[in-house]
């Protein structure tokens, strides 16, 4: 199961607030997929995924980068 | 731990080198404690530009020019320059407006805030302070959904008219014709060298584009996800300024007496609590809105011409604060700043399907 977050054409702060709402209401073991087309959101998204220490991978193409977070357990969840 | 060990040179640099420049350009003729102030400046140019005619505050700041190009130089240089709007430009012109207007209620953007405290004017704490809680607020309205919608790919040529018109702007700095306003006295006849505050403008123009700095993302982003990222400028500019203005004997530690401040403690709070949180839902500080504005963004370019409305507005209608403090009329206008702008958070809420 993968969930496709859409950034495409939305600025600073709502990509990073979207892809915190996916991680939110993803299951554990889950893939989100966040697509972006500007470098800012692309980074904002990164850092939220590194925040939460989630691993994630970049991908480029042409226009368009694909962010792929996978939802393991949280930081904030392992006490 | 390891989220704290996110590699962070970049933006430590880009704060860095802003805080000592900063310093160093009041040592070299910019008005006490006003080193880089993108509200400040933005007001200055307005005043140059006749849409305003509070004679003390009327300067093309080349430094505001440098940030637009830098950015834009340094999109350009590395293939993040995209032409794009359309994402409810009405509402982030009036957003940018009333984001100028508290600026000029405390009297400096969130930068300024910072460089005020390190140079000791401890105000400087009361508008961090209602910049954080603004911050916050801010995310409230981002967690029900608020957003301003989606913008869309343009032609080029719309991405070019603002670095084009700070090009104009630097034609007028450089040819000075006679319907261009300059300050006899005052903070608007305190200015560096034209080619140095460009040059400064242009460095921190370009570190600021590689590492998104920003002076409001940086508290929001410490609430929102407990990151520490975008904040270190804030710290590396504080500590830059700071032990430049001790070098420089540039440091008054105190309340009163401060250059261009006033020491009114709930408008400086509640002006810069406006800022804060127009600024969160505008997704970035003044200075980032330039630097979006320079790599194609029209709609932070809508921003930068509220900012410009704002700081008209401010003065023509007896809006800004003085050395002396908060005008009759200025607290109300932060009033009803705070009522419009909480009024979008509640209604912007954009469908996204």
């Amino acid at each position: 199961m993968s969930i496709t977050v859409d950034t495409r054409g939305l600025s600073c702060p709502t990509p990073q607030q979207m892809t915190i709402q996916a991680i939110r209401t993803a299951r554990a073991g889950e893939l989100i997929v966040v697509l972006a087309d500007e470098a800012g959101a692309r980074d904002s998204v990164i850092r939220t995924a590194r925040a939460l220490q989630l691993p994630y991978k970049l991908e480029r193409n042409a226009d368009e980068y694909r962010i792929y977070i996978s939802r393991e357990e949280l930081w904030i969840e392992k006490k | 731990m390891r989220r704290f060990l996110i590699p962070k040179t970049l933006i430590i640099l880009a704060g860095l080198v802003m805080g000592v420049l900063a310093a160093l350009l009041v040592k070299w003729g910019n008005p006490p404690n006003m080193g880089i102030c993108v509200a400040c400046f933005i007001r200055d140019i307005a005043g140059a530009l006749g849409l305003h005619r509070a004679g003390v505050v009327q300067y093309i700041r080349p430094e505001i020019l440098g940030f637009v190009l830098g950015g834009f130089i340094a999109a350009y240089a590395f293939g993040e320059f995209r032409a794009r709007g359309g994402s409810t430009p009405l509402v982030r012109f009036l957003l940018g407006a009333l984001v100028m207007i508290g600026a000029l209620v405390f009297l400096g953007c969130p930068i300024r805030a910072t460089l005020r405290l390190a140079g000791g004017d401890l105000n400087g704490i009361t508008g961090l302070a209602g910049v954080a809680i603004g911050a916050l607020a801010g995310i409230f309205f981002l967690r029900r959904g608020y957003n301003l919608g989606r913008a869309a790919k343009i032609p080029t040529v719309a991405g070019w008219i603002v670095p084009l018109a700070m090009i104009g702007l630097l034609l007028l700095a450089i040819f000075q014709p006679g319907f261009i306003f300059y300050s006899e006295k005052g903070p608007g006849a305190m200015f560096a060298a034209l080619g140095i505050s460009l040059g400064a403008g242009l460095l921190v123009g370009f570190l600021a584009q590689r590492s998104r700095m920003c002076f409001v993302g940086a508290w929001r982003d410490i609430f929102l996800i407990r990151d520490g990222y975008l904040i270190s400028a804030v710290v590396a500019c504080f500590l830059g300024t700071l032990v430049f203005n001790l070098i420089l004997g540039q440091f008054h530690l105190g309340f009163d007496g401060q250059p261009a401040a006033h020491s009114s403690h709930l408008w400086n709070f509640l002006g810069m609590a406006l800022v804060g949180l127009a600024a969160t839902l505008l997704g970035g500080c003044p200075l980032r809105q330039l630097i979006l504005s320079g790599e194609g963004d029209t709609d932070a370019g809508m921003t930068v011409l509220g900012l410009f409305a704002g700081a008209a507005l401010a003065h023509n209608f007896g809006l800004a604060s003085s050395s002396a403090g908060p005008s009759i009329l200025g607290p109300w206008a932060v009033i009803l700043g705070l009522v419009i702008t909480i009024c979008l958070g509640l209604l912007m809420r954009a469908r996204l399907s």
